[in-house]
């Protein structure tokens, strides 16, 4: 389609006729061009499935992970709050006629005391008066027939004060949340953008946020699960999820995954 | 060479404008292999002529092909997405993605370029009479002169007859821009198949 208001301007420079233009011919292409174009085409699609499923593995591990940190923290503060809605009286353990102490050679979150039927308990093997303790060292774990519940007095004594559920971590600064620090943070990894070998700089997203153009020699981020994106200015976009270790560093290729269809 | 002619070079074009077969298509966007293979046969000879053009007549024959490749492997990733009842024609929306293979291409690599010699570039055939060569050769040199930008306008509008809205979306840039490199393309050829016309005087 000519565009009158272009090419046929009395100043345009003329487009050279046809058979001018037909002079600059094409060779032939390689008669098994069809074969390579789908060997090749069939070789990276596998090879980006593969890595598409180990990425998605990754993310698996990561989720599954982070699902377990959940779970341990929501323990945490049950039992921090068991302990810190018991009241004073109710904090003196009950006198049990044969209670089982269960003493477990390093220290545990959760004071209280396990209770077993005592029926179904094996006498002690060893003859132990009530004021001799086992030697910590030994085999796991000791069970042991204490006469009062001042078995429970080898708790650290950080233990008693149980208004205070930050005390049950002996630290002077948990003691009081107010004269608390902020924690730290979990630590820090480096990240490495760069863009495939045969392909054009990109604007790189660090979950979700723009922080430049590749290469990215260097950038520190929080360890954990973060998401990087490639955007190329002609629609292309690659995305990769990671999960970084404090201290470590990582370096990511972004090759375009998509295309945007100019046409939609 | 009349007025006419020179106006209209793209109208007279000989080109291939087969399209794939509906039900092809939609079987090739369903990876079946035997319809990957029709659209590629389909297509390859308008993709390998775009590529061999957009770099000039310079490239060598494994370069020309690895883009092809390449240009192909970016249509098969974005083809599920191609919308058959959509404006653009699949020939178009292929030489689309090619075209931008190349200028990302050439954007990474200009030293794939390489000035056109004396000896017979890759596209002369040695049975071509000595004249045809050297206006080939003429065009090559004006083609390389241009950014990889203005020679896929160029190539695009006279080797493959889409029209300014159509090479507009393909280089994804307005439909004054696509004139204004078209001005250059023409102007640069120019200069050289006048210089050519100089020497033979």
């Amino acid at each position: 389609m000519t565009t009158p208001e272009d090419e046929d301007r009395e100043d345009a420079p003329a487009m050279p006729g046809r058979e001018l233009l037909d002079a600059w011919t094409v060779p032939e292409p390689g008669a098994d061009l069809t074969d390579r174009v789908l060997q090749h085409m069939e070789a990276s699609l596998a090879s980006e499935t593969v890595v598409s499923m180990q990425e998605r593995r990754r993310g698996g591990v990561g989720l599954a992970l982070v699902g377990i940190a959940m779970v341990a923290a929501a323990a945490l503060v049950l039992s921090l709050v068991q302990l810190w809605s018991a009241g004073p009286g109710q904090r003196e353990a009950p006198a049990v006629a044969a209670p089982i102490v269960v003493r477990i050679p390093y220290p545990v979150a959760v004071p209280t005391p396990v209770e077993a039927v005592p029926v179904a308990v094996e006498p002690p093997t060893v003859e132990a008066p009530p004021t001799v303790e086992e030697p910590p060292v030994e085999a796991p774990p000791t069970v042991e027939r204490p006469r009062k519940v001042e078995a429970t007095s080898e708790r650290p004594q950080r233990s008693r004060d149980l208004k205070n559920p930050f005390a049950f971590f002996g630290s002077d600064k948990h003691r009081d949340p107010a004269k608390s620090k902020p924690r730290e943070p979990a630590g820090t990894a480096t990240l490495r953008i760069r863009t495939g070998a045969s392909y054009s700089p990109a604007t790189v997203y660090l979950d979700g946020k723009a922080i430049g153009t590749t290469p990215i020699v260097k950038t520190k981020v929080p360890a954990g699960l973060h998401t990087v994106e490639w955007a190329w200015p002609d629609g292309e976009w690659a995305k990769s999820t990671v999960t970084l270790e404090a201290g470590e560093t990582q370096v990511l290729e972004g090759l375009p995954s998509d295309l945007k269809n100019p046409y939609r | 060479m009349t007025a006419g002619a020179q106006r209209e070079p793209a109208a007279a074009a000989p080109l291939e404008r087969h399209e794939l077969e509906g039900a092809t298509l939609l079987a090739a966007q369903r990876d079946e292999r035997w319809a990957r293979r029709a659209l590629v046969q389909t297509y390859q000879g308008r993709v390998h002529a775009l590529v061999w053009r957009l770099l000039a007549g310079a490239g060598r024959r494994d370069q020309v092909e690895d883009l092809v490749q390449d240009a192909f492997l970016r249509v098969f990733r974005a083809l599920p997405r191609f919308a058959p009842e959509g404006p653009a024609r699949l020939s178009t929306w292929i030489l689309s993605i090619a075209t931008r293979a190349v200028i990302d291409e050439l954007r990474r690599r200009r030293a794939v370029v390489m000035p056109v010699d004396d000896d017979l570039p890759g596209g002369e055939r040695p049975d071509l009479h000595h004249e045809q060569r050297a206006v080939a050769r003429a065009i090559a040199a004006a083609v390389a002169s241009l950014s990889p930008e203005v020679r896929a306008a160029f190539v695009l509008r006279a080797y493959h007859d889409l029209d300014y809205a159509e090479i507009a979306q393909t280089l994804e840039v307005g439909l004054g821009t696509v004139k204004s490199r078209l001005w250059r393309a023409r102007a640069a050829l120019q200069e050289h198949l006048h210089e050519l016309h100089e020497e033979i005087r």
